[in-house]
């Protein structure tokens, strides 16, 4: 019999609604949805933007915490032919504005919880057109844009307006990500390359549809997302919770929905193992937990085991660029404890030197990524593409320098060595150093600011600032982080400000970070 | 035994020192996570502050939102537990 195979991301949802709808596909603050009702609203979404301008390639942010309308407008976006951009609920209004701006997005998906932050954000940004606000719309908001309720667009069955034909070339999303400028880049993904990946994903992770993922992950984060797509291409259930900020709300969803993946990052793990050790807690039910973003240091398996104890564990490593580059089968995990693994299925990875030849075993070699998992560039920034995708192998493709350092054994395995540039990486989140710079710089008083990472246990690294003052004046710690707290991210909130008579510099006068990092050594 | 009112202060002491919230902004009752006034860092090291100041130790089954959610759920739990 002819069966019809996933090509575009929106297909996943069709194909598992038809096959299962009334199964529960995300469960959010005690409420369950099925697949019929995701279908339902998501393409109630669909026709919506289509009729309201949104043509195949236009950009449609979603500004939301962790939440049903979250998967719904993924979903939705995806159907009409949009391109989807989700934003961290975090984001500032300065850094909101640069990313809608830089995107020129057409339309916002938020909720009223964010709109003092978006409405700041929304001034002067001339390409939004129209805001759609889960919950209560303030009146008194209203900044000469068009402000429409969310529920009531997704409940109106007005199917008029024809949806485009995507194929799978089509751009499907922009994920952004630190950059070392100190301005996110917009990774460019196709329909193909995000389901080639997904389906990668859920071959190496052994998923069916009788999993229930747990999400901690803002779905503004790659490894976040991924889950929700999992969980809709196998026919799984999603389970939603918006961050692991408040332990105990986590603990009470898998005890009530026992879910079987848990995907997390080394400083969740890290509180566990620390939380396990006083209180005994474990989570029987739980299958499979993954971990990226940051290395999964080797003392943590004994504890996780026992934690988990019916759990395999899966060790990965990945960048935005290709969402996922290898994993360690979890049968391995106590043989080859400090590598992340092989390629994933369907890729290839190759160590190169600095000038472009094979490295020897255990060298170590720039990591190069081949695969239809790589990203098609960033959005608007031709250059920066250039020095991301390499020509490859076959002629014209292009494949990802991921710029880290790696090395692999006799047998295959990689072996993470370090980044080449400066980005933090701080509870598997990135942190660009200008960023967190740029606003102690503003802060009066401030002389002098640099911002590093120093190896931390449980953050991966820890985000430290050294700061020299006029005059003498007086050094406020907490007034730093309050200010860095008002306009950062909280993963960028400096962890530690220490003051410095003066900064050391190189001979070109530029602060001399190395030289700071060994003062925190001593 | 340390009255509530005494708990409570002690512990309102700690999360206004342990996060950048002001001390007049947050409640007994504020939410102090939904709020973000905390986070799972701040969530350890208020474990770390009762069991190093009133020498209370929650079970895993303990750790639930009733019982860590604002200070006066924190007060709660420590004094229920000291008179256990």
């Amino acid at each position: 019999m002819f069966c019809k195979r996933q090509r575009l991301l929106g297909e996943a949802l069709e194909f598992s609604a038809r096959k299962h709808p009334d199964k529960t596909v995300v469960i959010y603050k005690g409420k369950t949805y099925n697949y019929q009702s995701l279908e339902k609203s998501a393409g109630n979404l669909a026709f919506y933007l289509v009729k309201e301008g949104i043509k195949k390639g236009d950009r449609v942010a979603i500004f939301l915490n962790n939440c049903w309308q979250s998967a719904v407008s993924v979903y939705g976006i995806t159907l009409a032919g949009g391109v989807f951009l989700v934003i961290n609920p975090n984001t500032k209004a300065e850094k909101l504005n640069y990313i809608l701006k830089d995107c020129s997005a057409k339309i916002v998906i938020s909720e009223s919880q964010l709109l003092g932050e978006l409405s700041v954000a929304l001034n002067g940004l001339e390409s939004v057109e129209q805001v759609i606000i889960t919950g209560e719309i303030h009146a008194e908001l209203n900044n000469g844009k068009t402000y429409n309720n969310f529920e009531q667009i997704i409940q109106t069955n007005d199917h008029e307006a024809k949806l485009p034909r995507i194929i799978p070339n089509d751009l499907a999303a922009l994920i952004y990500t630190s950059g070392s400028t100190g301005f996110p880049k917009g990774v460019m993904m196709t329909h193909q390359a995000m389901v080639f990946t997904s389906w990668s994903l859920v071959e190496y992770l052994r998923l069916t549809e009788a999993d229930r993922i747990m999400l901690v992950l803002p779905l503004a984060f790659d490894y976040g997302l991924y889950q929700l797509i999992m969980a809709v291409t196998i026919g799984g259930t999603l389970i939603v919770d918006n961050s692991f900020n408040f332990p105990p709300e986590v603990f009470k969803q898998i005890e009530m929905y026992e879910p079987t993946v848990f995907p997390g990052v080394p400083s969740i793990y890290a509180l566990m193992i620390t939380m396990h050790k006083k209180t005994g807690i474990t989570f029987e039910s739980i299958k499979k937990i993954t971990n990226t973003a940051a290395v999964l240091p080797g003392e943590f398996i004994v504890d996780l085991k026992n934690i988990f104890p019916n759990s395999l564990i899966f060790k990965m490593y990945g960048l935005t660029e290709c969402k996922r580059v290898c994993y360690l089968e979890p049968e391995l995990i106590d043989v080859k404890t400090s590598s992340v693994g092989k390629a994933i299925p369907g890729t290839e990875v190759l160590l190169l030197s600095a000038d472009g030849n094979p490295v020897l075993p255990n060298e170590p070699g720039i990591l190069y990524v081949r695969g239809p998992h790589v990203m098609s560039g960033y959005w608007n920034n031709e250059e920066l593409s250039k020095q991301m995708l390499k020509p490859g192998p076959v002629p014209g493709e292009r494949m990802l320098c991921a710029q880290d350092l790696f090395k692999m054994d006799e047998d295959g395995f990689l072996y993470f060595l370090g980044r080449s540039d400066d980005i933090i990486k701080t509870m598997g989140e990135k942190v660009s150093p200008v960023e967190v710079e740029n606003v102690i710089y503003k802060i009066e008083g401030v002389k002098e600011v640099a911002v590093l990472g120093a190896a931390d246990a449980v953050l991966g690294e820890s985000v430290i600032a050294f700061v020299t003052t006029h005059n003498n004046e007086l050094f406020n710690e907490k007034e730093i982080r309050r200010e860095c707290a008002s306009k950062l991210e909280p993963f960028m909130v400096p962890h530690k400000i220490i003051l410095v008579k003066e900064m050391p510099k190189n001979s070109n006068g530029k602060i001399d970070k190395a030289e700071l990092k060994r003062l925190l050594v001593y | 035994m340390e009255s509530l009112l005494q708990i409570q202060e002690k512990i309102r002491e700690f999360i206004v020192k342990a996060s950048y919230a002001e001390d007049g902004k947050i409640d007994n009752d504020t939410l102090i996570f939904e709020q973000g006034v905390m986070d799972s860092m701040g969530f350890m090291s208020i474990i770390g502050f009762i069991e190093e100041e009133f020498s209370v130790t929650p079970s895993g089954g303990e750790l639930t939102e009733e019982n860590f959610e604002s200070i006066d759920a924190i007060s709660n739990f420590v004094q229920r537990k000291l008179q256990s």
